[in-house]
């Protein structure tokens, strides 16, 4: 056998052996994205489900427009966020709303509420994070789950922040 | 077939049925807990491992103390408490408190950091991570994962409270 041969029998055992090897998370993301979009926009029928230039779900459900990110240095994360629904401009407000933030947070399961910094503005926020122990546990009533528990933080700093 | 050969067979039927039902939550949840137990007992080997009275579990990561909660109403519910380092006892730390957690709530994953009032004039930073899981197929790594994630909310949050206090 040449060496010639012999180089191309090896290159093509390896790329047998990597094509045989298990899927990582990494190479299992894109059909991952791929379920995700089908559970929103199929099972859930959610309308207007598309797609971000990074690869990201947008998706409206009455009046919040939601991004779900996926992650491909970290593939088993996952968020989805809420956007960022209000601004405060006034210092008193300002802390009605971190301390509403800060008890809907402790409140609500999983989703978290947080006032940030942006422009020359605050905004609040909302999101829910998850580090999944496999792509195939996700299922249709996983992701409604999320986007349930996310509402609800959503509607308990509202509540908070009325009440404060 | 006699009656009592009859009721002998239906009861046998019975329980075959009830040996292949598949595991409901709640029977899975106890089995769960004694194995959270041992991952952080034994494969993670953190320091005071110790069940409450609520049969979560409470252990200690180097300098930090953790609660692993588990929900029996929601039995795939799960959540890591901690505390952030630092007390503040004045509204101007207070607030700084405030501002601090929702800046690290808001950038570090899945953690969130809230401002608990523990008395009149005191109030502490609490940390935790949570997660509803789809089955309670979880390994050694995903733990050490979520345990992970606590601890960088903790330390996130003081770095960020410090940074907002220097004059």
């Amino acid at each position: 056998m040449s060496e010639k041969s012999a180089k191309g029998f090896v290159g093509g055992m390896s790329a047998e052996a990597m094509a045989l090897a298990a899927p990582t998370p990494a190479r299992q993301l894109d059909a991952f994205r791929l379920r995700v979009h089908a559970i929103l926009s199929q099972d859930l029928k959610v309308a207007d489900v598309t797609w971000s230039e990074r690869r990201d779900l947008h998706f409206v459900i009455e009046e919040f427009e939601y991004r779900l990110f996926f992650d491909k240095d970290d593939p088993l994360f996952v968020m989805v966020s809420a956007g960022l629904y209000a601004q405060i401009d006034d210092e008193a407000s300002r802390v009605k709303a971190l301390e509403a933030a800060s008890a809907a947070s402790r409140d609500v399961k999983v989703a978290k509420v947080f006032v940030v910094p942006h422009e020359e503005r605050w905004v609040v926020g909302a999101g829910l994070e998850a580090v999944l122990p496999s792509f195939d546990m996700v299922d249709k009533s996983f992701v409604k789950r999320w986007i349930t528990l996310l509402r609800g933080a959503i509607a308990e700093f509202r509540r908070c922040y009325d009440a404060g | 077939m006699s009656e009592e050969a009859g009721k002998a067979f239906v009861d046998q039927v019975r329980a075959i049925a009830a040996e292949a039902a598949p595991a409901r939550p709640e029977d899975e949840l106890e089995a769960f807990r004694l194995r959270v137990h041992a991952i952080l007992s034994k494969e993670l080997k953190y320091a005071e491992v110790e069940w409450n009275d609520q049969r979560d579990l409470d252990f200690a990561v180097e300098d930090g103390s953790y609660r692993f909660q588990f929900d029996p109403r929601e039995p795939r519910y799960i959540s890591i408490l901690g505390r952030a380092p630092g007390r503040f006892s004045d509204e101007a730390s207070r607030v700084r408190a405030l501002q601090a957690a929702s800046m690290t709530s808001h950038v570090v994953k899945v953690a969130k950091v809230v401002v608990l009032k523990v008395d009149d004039n005191a109030w502490i930073a609490g940390t935790s991570v949570e997660a509803v899981l789809p089955s309670f197929d979880v390994d050694k790594a995903y733990i050490k994962r979520l345990v992970s994630l606590v601890r960088h909310a903790g330390t996130d949050f003081f770095k960020r409270y410090e940074e907002l206090a220097a004059p």
